[in-house]
């Protein structure tokens, strides 16, 4: 199926192959702050028709900007493509004005594209029958009548519902899964040679991703377009991708089969992401390897190895030389790198590497926390029977009509030293538990209990002294930190809310010592925020959280918003810290594979409700309920083998809206194991293992 | 307990850290981006100096009146003529300064601060108080700030000190109404949650936090506003409800010379010219300042 | 949909309320005491007593405030002290012809205004833009008054092509009329007009930024397309809804024109009441002027829920 191509192929352009697309030795800089921007600086592919390629990379690699340069949809004032070919069917596309009609006539008409942001990316004054019928009108000729017939056939293959009815509704009518189809559909309306994909499911659930991929592949396949997927999720490449470009710093350094890049990596970065990130077929105390440093300032773009200060592998030679050309390593696979990492070189050095750092931090938790069972550990935090409810108010008097049930009768406990990890889906009531903890609203119902004292009821002011002891590591690195403060200030104010010091010089050197176990020179206390990098400014979140010595710490998707090799360094932070301090987490995230690899415990949450809680390797190896089982099965694995061979379960609907709750088992309207009963009984958690309690009446 | 591995991925850490940017150089490029900010600082910075040493700076009194000399064109003694009472247009003109500079000041310092507390406590605290005064701030703003002001000040009793509270008190919901605005959405962010969950006070929640970082639009609103200030003053004065005579106002100025605007026009037009260079000066920056202060164009 | 309008309906009406009861409160900070001025200086306090007693002035505020407040809501607007008139009277006269001029500014604001902005957005960093947003610019910081008074000295005095004062209506005299109030109109408009091309250029500015532009570009619409399809329509939201505080403005602005060009509207019946002390009218006029613009406000955030889908189809 992969294969359908007899041809051999060659970097160099051989004349034996017609390539649907090839793009030769593209460069797109930018003018920004007086400063040149080489965000894409020689980079060369190929794409042949039906196939699908992953370009992969994280922030800054380039791998967006390429795709746009070839449409020539690069917003000119600051950016401009300043050499290279980009040939599309025969024709460079770069002889041609942006705006000229051969442009836009391949634009939308022979390439569709399909953005990030679906929230964003649809006009949301007209109807979105209209928009993708302005795309057939324009490239196909269609009559109005004939463009709206066929927007509903559209809308029908990517799997809206009613699509007769839909088309004629606005945007903001329609979930973030369901715009992204709409998305999709416009896009391949004129039946387009190439799709591009640019992080197309990034911004949506992970159950939701899988069938919004699924869809994708199977379009693509029945009308044999070749898809482009611009990513950062390894995983996705490894489920999907024929072939892959890794970039980095605005070049490609790897390109090959997906198959040859999984199981033989030879550039050093690809070596680096596959270390770095955690599976869900992982040994537990494995050490996720991160990628120290920070990728480098493309204004500032050194003559070297763009790689070179991060890489584990470097010589002498990569100092010295110019940035490395791509080399065949074997047919089909090239890389742009001098060391040559074979297997034993990379088993050597990696060692050399992972020994020079600590046993793996959870291996040492793992350790302690055999030695103390968790029934006779001290329970930091205790949640019995939360509820917690917001009024939907109708009408003119704003009557109460309904409650929305974020959080629906949801108990648990965290022990001393334990990780609790809190996973689910969008509006699964995880952030609303976290925030209930945390005091932020007060609870509707239920009790919680905080080193055996009752907060539930709480005043502010007698909460106050009990703040020192619970503290929040926030997702969004560049919104939680002041702006106009500078890095010091914001590590420092528990210390002065608690008067945690009683000196400027013990304030000092408090703040020194943070900084330290957090990883920064204090040098940088007087920094300002804007000016580090997120991984940095995460650091510094924790570094707060930390001032005030708590013992309970909630990370709220903490590591969500960073880039993969970024993501390693914090998460194992985040471990060494806990066994230093010993502190106890309540982990909430949706990523299966972190979560898995940093918690004890697991609890998976849909529309409020606790549907399975277990240890990891209870529910990651034996999950019992159908939701958690969906949930794992979407989750690709970075592993084209594994992946090959895993059982796909692809549950159909979406999230429902905690407005309109299903009766009874609120997963049952999606549920593959579903009948009657399900819709009458709210099932209750019920003990099915040694520390394994699943809500469902049909296991 | 820190072993090498620690050290090293400090190292790393640290050694990464971008080179210290100067916030403020970016915010000087950005604000003088184009070359009429120039223009606009200088003008302000003129008039400031005009109004600061008027009576260095100005040939005559503005009061001594010379009937022998009345509507005289310009000439070599007199550079702008003089007016009916044979007063120095000149003179009048760089006294009449003093009035519009403070005005202006004035008239924004008083509704600015009120506004902005008003605007701080109905954003922050919400609830009933926040509806009623922003109620009242849309019913101020739905009678327009000339009838307004023309009605409170002369029910005042007229004269420049009432019109400067009148105008003061009349453009407190516009401030009112933006830094509520801009406290709501602050309110939201995650650094205002991370104090409050350190346990800050309400208080040093806002000092601290809310208050910073809502100024930047109110910067500029105040630039915009003192141009406003200016003219709405010279209007009033136009009509002959701001400054009482004598004394010398470029707005009272122009209504003086309407009915001799055949003969000399100038005795209209020079005041006004003033009127709109300045206020044309404090729009500019204050368009640059908008600019210059928005994050999204420092690259945040 | 309905829910909207109804809110909205209930909020004119409460800031109206207010708007009532600060007008009542400005016209009683008088320093001065109406009566002893309308008697003259030498009445006797008796004559004082008694006047205030008939014009029910002796009474307590609040009840003063709902006695007028009542005959507001009948219609009923008081008697002028200066003219010798039911109010009611002086509006009918005054105030078709203020909404003549107003009206023909406003509307001739937004068709100038509101294309050129279109075009200085479109055209960002051309000499086209730069011509528009510097006139825009010069047009918000000219005096209406100075400017009035140049009209009439380039066009009324030096050029002698309109007349230098007065006004005629409409339905008496087409063309003379024309020739009366198209320098007021034009003038008044100026001021709006400059503050809608900047507010219309920086809506489709932001727009122009937006996703969905993107969007629309990557299938292939020619930028015409993408501007007056897509753009254009997403500008207008935010721009029709500063229009309400648009016409408040021009109401201020005719107060000089009217004074300029000696045009007896609204405007001057205000200024004129100022020196005459005839609290009375001056409370009037502020409290329709006020309403005015609250009902307009009404009206535009009306439309502006019908323009907005995300406010008609929640």
């Amino acid at each position: 199926m992969r294969s359908i191509r007899d041809f051999a192929v060659n970097e160099e352009g051989a004349a034996n192959m017609a390539h649907l697309l090839e793009v030769k030795n593209l460069r797109t800089y930018f003018s920004l702050d007086g400063n040149t921007v080489k965000a894409v600086d020689g980079v060369s592919y190929h794409i042949d028709e039906g196939e699908i390629v992953a370009f992969v990379g994280e922030s800054g690699s380039g791998k967006s900007v390429t795709q746009y340069s070839g449409l020539q949809l690069i917003p000119s004032p600051p950016g401009r493509i300043v050499g290279g070919e980009v040939i599309f069917e025969g024709e460079n596309l770069l002889n041609h004005e942006p705006n000229s009609e051969m442009m836009r006539s391949v634009r939308g008409g022979k390439i569709g594209i399909v953005f990030q942001e679906p929230m964003t990316s649809l006009n949301p004054v007209l109807t979105v029958g209209r928009q993708i019928s302005e795309s057939l009108i324009l490239h196909l000729n269609m009559s109005r009548q004939e463009a709206r017939e066929r927007a509903i056939e559209l809308l029908k293959l990517v799997g809206i519902p009613d699509a007769e009815t839909r088309v004629d509704h606005y945007p903001h009518q329609f979930s973030g899964g369901m715009r992204q189809r709409v998305m999709i559909a416009m896009a391949m309306s004129c039946n387009p040679r190439l799709l591009i994909a640019d992080e197309a499911t990034t911004a949506l659930d992970v159950t939701t991703q899988a069938q919004i991929l699924e869809m994708m592949r199977d379009i693509v396949k029945k009308f044999n377009t070749s898809l482009v997927m611009v990513t950062h999720n390894l995983g996705i490449v490894a489920r999907y991708a024929d072939r892959i470009y890794v970039m980095y710093a605005g070049g490609v350094v790897e390109t090959g089969t997906t198959k040859e890049i999984f199981s033989n990596p030879r550039h050093p970065y690809t070596i680096g992401l596959l270390k770095a990130i955690p599976r869900l077929d992982d040994p537990k105390d494995r050490k996720l390897v991160p990628i120290d440093g920070l990728p480098p300032n493309l204004a500032n773009k050194p003559q070297n190895c763009a790689f070179y200060n991060r890489c584990p592998f470097r010589t002498e030679e990569c100092a010295t030389k110019p940035a490395p050309p791509l080399v065949e390593v074997s047919p089909g696979h090239w890389k742009a790198c001098y060391v040559d990492v074979s297997e034993a070189v990379k088993q050597g050095v990696l060692e050399v590497y992972e020994s020079e750092r600590e046993a793996s931090a959870t291996a040492v938790r793992l350790k302690a926390a055999e030695q103390v069972p968790r029934e006779e550990r001290e329970a930091v935090l205790e949640v019995k029977n939360l509820k917690m409810y917001f009024p939907v108010t109708k009408g003119l008097l704003q009557r109460k009509v309904a409650d929305i049930k974020a959080v629906d009768n949801v108990s648990f406990d965290i022990r001393k030293g334990e990780t609790l990890g809190l996973v689910g889906e969008s509006g699964c009531g995880k952030t609303t538990v976290a925030r209930s903890v945390l005091r932020m609203y007060e609870p509707t119902d239920g009790q919680i209990v905080f080193k055996g004292i009752d907060i539930t009821r709480m005043s502010k002011r007698q909460l106050r002294p009990l703040r020192k002891d619970i503290s929040l590591v926030f997702q969004d690195p560049f919104s939680s930190l002041d702006p106009r403060l500078p890095a010091g200030d914001i590590v420092g104010e528990p210390l002065k809310v608690h008067r945690l010091v009683k000196s400027r010089e013990e304030y000092e050197a408090r703040l020194d010592e943070l900084f330290r176990l957090v990883g920064l020179d204090p040098i940088v206390k007087n920094r300002m925020p804007h000016e580090f990098s997120g991984g940095q400014r995460q650091r510094i979140g924790i570094a707060r959280a930390l001032a005030s010595n708590p013992t309970l710490v909630v990370c709220d998707e903490a590591i969500s918003a960073l880039d993969v090799s970024i993501q390693a360094q914090i998460i194992n932070l985040l471990e060494e810290l806990q066994v230093k301090l010993g502190l106890t987490y309540l982990f909430i995230a949706h990523d299966l594979s972190v979560v898995r690899h940093i918690s004890d415990r697991v609890a998976v949450m849909y529309l409020g409700k606790i549907v399975e809680v277990a240890d990891w390797k209870s529910l990651y190896d034996n999950p019992l309920h159908p939701y958690t089982q969906a949930l794992l099965a979407a989750v690709p694995i970075a592993d084209p083998f594994v992946e090959e061979k895993r059982e796909r379960i692809i549950i159909k609907g979406e999230v429902p809206s905690l407005l309109n709750r299903p009766k009874g088992c609120a997963f049952s309207n999606r549920c593959p194991l579903a009948t009657k009963e399900c819709t009458e009984v709210d099932p209750e958690l019920v003990q099915k293992g040694k520390d394994h309690m699943v809500a469902c009446i049909k296991v | 307990m820190t072993t090498q591995a620690t050290v090293t991925s400090q190292q790393a850490a640290l050694a990464e850290l971008p080179p210290q940017t100067s916030n403020f150089r970016r915010f000087l490029r950005t604000f003088l981006k184009r070359k009429v900010v120039i223009a606009g600082l200088l003008v302000i910075l003129t008039l400031i100096l005009v109004a600061i040493f008027a009576p260095l700076l100005a040939p005559y009194d503005p009061y001594s009146q010379n009937l022998a000399k009345s509507l005289q064109a310009p000439s070599s003694e007199h550079l702008l003529g003089t007016d009916l009472l044979g007063r120095d247009v000149l003179s009048r003109i760089i006294y009449g300064s003093r009035i519009s500079l403070m005005v202006g000041i004035v008239v924004v310092l008083l509704g600015g601060t009120l506004g902005m507390t008003i605007g701080l406590i109905s954003g922050y605290f919400g609830g009933i108080v926040d509806t009623i005064l922003m109620r009242m701030c849309d019913a101020i703003i739905a009678i327009p700030l000339i009838i307004f002001a023309m009605a409170m000040g002369a029910a005042m009793g007229g004269g420049i000190t009432n019109v400067i509270l009148a105008l003061g008190f009349a453009i407190t919901p516009t401030y009112a109404r933006l830094m509520r605005g801009q406290v709501l959405s602050v309110k939201q962010q995650d650094y205002v949650i991370a104090g409050e969950l350190t346990g800050a006070s309400n208080l040093r929640n806002i000092l601290v936090h809310v208050f910073p970082n809502s100024i930047s639009p109110l910067i500029v609103l105040i630039t915009m506003n003192l141009g406003l200030a200016i003219l709405a003053e010279a209007g009033l004065s136009f009509l002959g409800l701001g400054v009482s005579p004598p004394q010398a106002a470029w707005g009272a100025m122009v209504n003086d010379g309407y009915r001799y605007l055949l003969q000399r026009p100038l005795l209209s037009v020079a005041p006004g010219l003033c009127v709109m260079i300045v206020v044309l000066a404090f729009n500019v920056v204050g368009d640059a300042l908008r600019d210059a202060l928005d994050p999204r164009l420092r690259g945040e | 949909m309905t829910a909207y309008i109804i809110r909205r309906l209930i909020q004119t009406v409460i800031i109206l309320l207010i708007v009532t009861m600060i007008v009542f409160l400005i016209m009683h900070l008088l320093p001065g005491d109406p009566v002893r001025i309308m008697l003259g200086d030498d009445a006797t306090p008796e004559q004082v007593e008694l006047m205030r007693k008939e014009l029910g002035l002796d009474r307590p505020l609040p009840v003063q405030y709902l006695s007028w407040l009542g005959d507001v809501l009948k219609g009923d607007l008081g008697r002028s002290i200066a003219y010798r008139m039911d109010v009611n009277d002086l509006v009918k006269q005054r105030l078709p012809i203020t909404i003549h001029l107003g009206f023909s500014a406003f509307l001739l604001a937004i068709l100038v205004g509101v294309p050129a902005g279109i075009f200085a957005a479109v055209k960002r960093g051309s000499w086209i833009d730069s011509l528009i947003t510097v006139s825009a610019n010069l047009g918000m910081a000219i005096p209406t008054f100075w400017l009035g008074i140049l009209g009439v000295y380039l066009f009324s005095l030096k050029l002698g092509w309109l007349p230098v004062q007065g006004y005629v209506s409409p339905f008496e005299d087409p063309w003379l009329s024309f020739r009366h109030s198209i320098m007021p109109i034009v003038l008044m408009s100026l001021t709006a007009l400059a503050s809608l091309t900047r507010q219309t250029r920086s809506a489709m500015l932001e727009v122009i930024r937006q996703d969905y532009i993107r969007t629309a570009r990557s299938k292939g619409l020619s930028e015409r397309r993408v501007i007056f399809g897509h753009a254009l329509r997403n500008a207008l939201i935010p721009v029709v809804t500063i229009l309400g505080i648009q016409l408040g403005n021009l109401v201020g602005g005719s107060v000089f024109i009217e004074q300029v060009f000696n045009i007896p509207g609204m405007g001057r019946l205000m200024v004129q009441s100022i020196f005459g002390q005839d609290y009375v009218v001056v409370q009037s006029v502020v409290l329709i002027v006020a309403s005015t613009v609250a009902l307009a406000n009404l009206v535009v955030d009306i439309a502006y829920g019908y323009i907005d889908p995300r406010i008609r189809y929640r």
